[in-house]
């Protein structure tokens, strides 16, 4: 008895100690990781219009202010839009959905007028880095901005995934990545369905 | 039982003759998955050093107030607290690369390397010793998975830290990218380090 109370007191003790640690270390570092999340968020819509480069160097309080300058957000969340303030139709959305291994979330920017993608730029995911994780590549990345959008096919899909080196881009369609063919079939149903579901919301066939 | 180890021959051990990913092979898994690029196998490694060196002097500072039926729950608590400190530091600091590395940061903690060096070393020998043992058994991981990146990163995306060096008609080979080319990898240089005599498993000197 006496022992087993040893064992259980122990045990005690370790939690709330090395617990204790790590509460303290997440409480010192929880504002500069949440400020991460935000810069993060800011890029990707930002890259997304294309207003950042890929590799733009850029710091972070240099990201927030530029994104505070330029972006207009309407509605809150998931639902949220983003409006380019000088050019209102050049628009953004949130692409939210399960992707192969774990939610993703990501941002497309459109131009309503022209009827063609902007960019596309991810936010949060848990796909194999190596494999479907080079969706953040700018390889795979840049074969969106120009792309368009215009043409509703027969299925309802408006942008088409096909194998590596096939896609024509006059056909709306889009390279998926060669060994991450889930993640590419995954990412093409959370464009459609997100895509969808703007171009309702701003009322366009 | 034997002399009890020093704690310069167990690090010198770590590295070489009972490397932990060549000699023992373990810690295999994020081997393979980190090493497409060497600024990930980089950041893996040291916070691989890090959580193992705590890890070891931890579970040795403790070792004579450890009761025996929680060892292994202790261990695994200690592992874990170091762990998710060097996910918390790699989120503030370095959120690009966190995000790079996904989960093999967390899965460092059921990474084999550390609970095999606190049972089998730090439970029963001395701080320092045990922090050097812990310390080199990371640095012969981590020295391994960077051998493996160097040659990975520069066939199979073109780019050396990102920096691509291959010239301009290199068409990169998506073999080294996915795990299949870090088993090939891994293989051909346990191959090649046990053909130059290096020590099989066992070897060791308990």
């Amino acid at each position: 008895m006496r022992e087993r109370l040893h064992v259980i007191g122990f045990m005690l003790v370790m939690t709330i100690v090395f617990g204790g640690m790590v509460a303290t270390v997440n409480a010192f570092l929880k504002e500069r990781i949440e400020r991460n999340r935000k810069v993060a968020s800011y890029r990707a819509i930002l890259e997304a219009f294309g207003t950042l480069k890929v590799d733009d160097e850029r710091g972070a309080i240099e990201i927030v202010e530029l994104y505070e300058k330029s972006v207009r957000q309407e509605g809150v969340d998931t639902d949220a839009l983003f409006v380019l303030s000088s050019e209102p139709r050049k628009q953004a959305f949130y692409l939210v959905g399960d992707a192969y291994w774990g939610p993703l979330k990501g941002v497309m920017a459109v131009d309503l007028d022209t009827k063609k993608v902007l960019g596309i730029a991810f936010i949060d995911h848990t796909e194999t880095p190596g494999l479907g994780a080079r969706i953040d590549e700018p390889e795979f990345r840049n074969q969106f901005p120009g792309l368009s959008y215009a043409k509703k096919k027969t299925d309802g899909e408006r942008l088409t995934f096909v194998a590596s080196g096939t896609a024509n881009s006059d056909e709306q369609q889009v390279d998926m990545i060669t060994g991450a063919t889930e993640t590419s079939r995954a990412l093409a149903k959370i464009i459609q369905r997100n895509l969808t579901a703007f171009l309702e919301k701003a009322g366009v066939e | 039982m034997s002399a009890p180890m020093t704690g310069r021959k167990a690090f010198l051990q770590m590295l070489w003759s009972d490397n932990p990913v060549f000699c023992q092979i373990l810690g295999i898994c994020s081997a393979l998955a980190v090493t497409n690029r060497v600024v990930n196998t980089l950041v893996m490694g040291l916070g691989l050093i890090f959580a193992t060196a705590l890890g070891t002097l931890t579970v040795s500072l403790l070792r004579d107030i450890t009761p025996r039926r929680v060892r292994m729950m202790t261990q695994i608590l200690i592992i874990a607290a170091y762990v998710i400190i060097v996910k918390l530091f790699l989120d503030a600091f370095l959120p690009d690369i966190s995000k790079q590395l996904g989960a093999y940061v967390g899965l460092i903690i059921t990474n084999c390397i550390i609970m095999g060096r606190c049972e089998a070393f730090a439970a029963q020998n001395k701080p320092w010793p045990s922090f050097l043992d812990g310390a080199g058994a990371g640095i012969g991981y981590t020295l391994v998975l960077l051998v493996i990146a160097l040659v990975r990163e520069p066939l199979g995306m073109g780019t050396l830290c990102n920096v691509p060096i291959m010239p301009a008609w290199w068409t990169p080979w998506n073999l080294m990218i996915i795990a299949p080319g870090g088993f090939f990898m891994l293989a051909t240089l346990v191959w090649i380090i046990r053909s130059r005599g290096a020590a099989a498993p066992g070897a060791r000197a308990s």
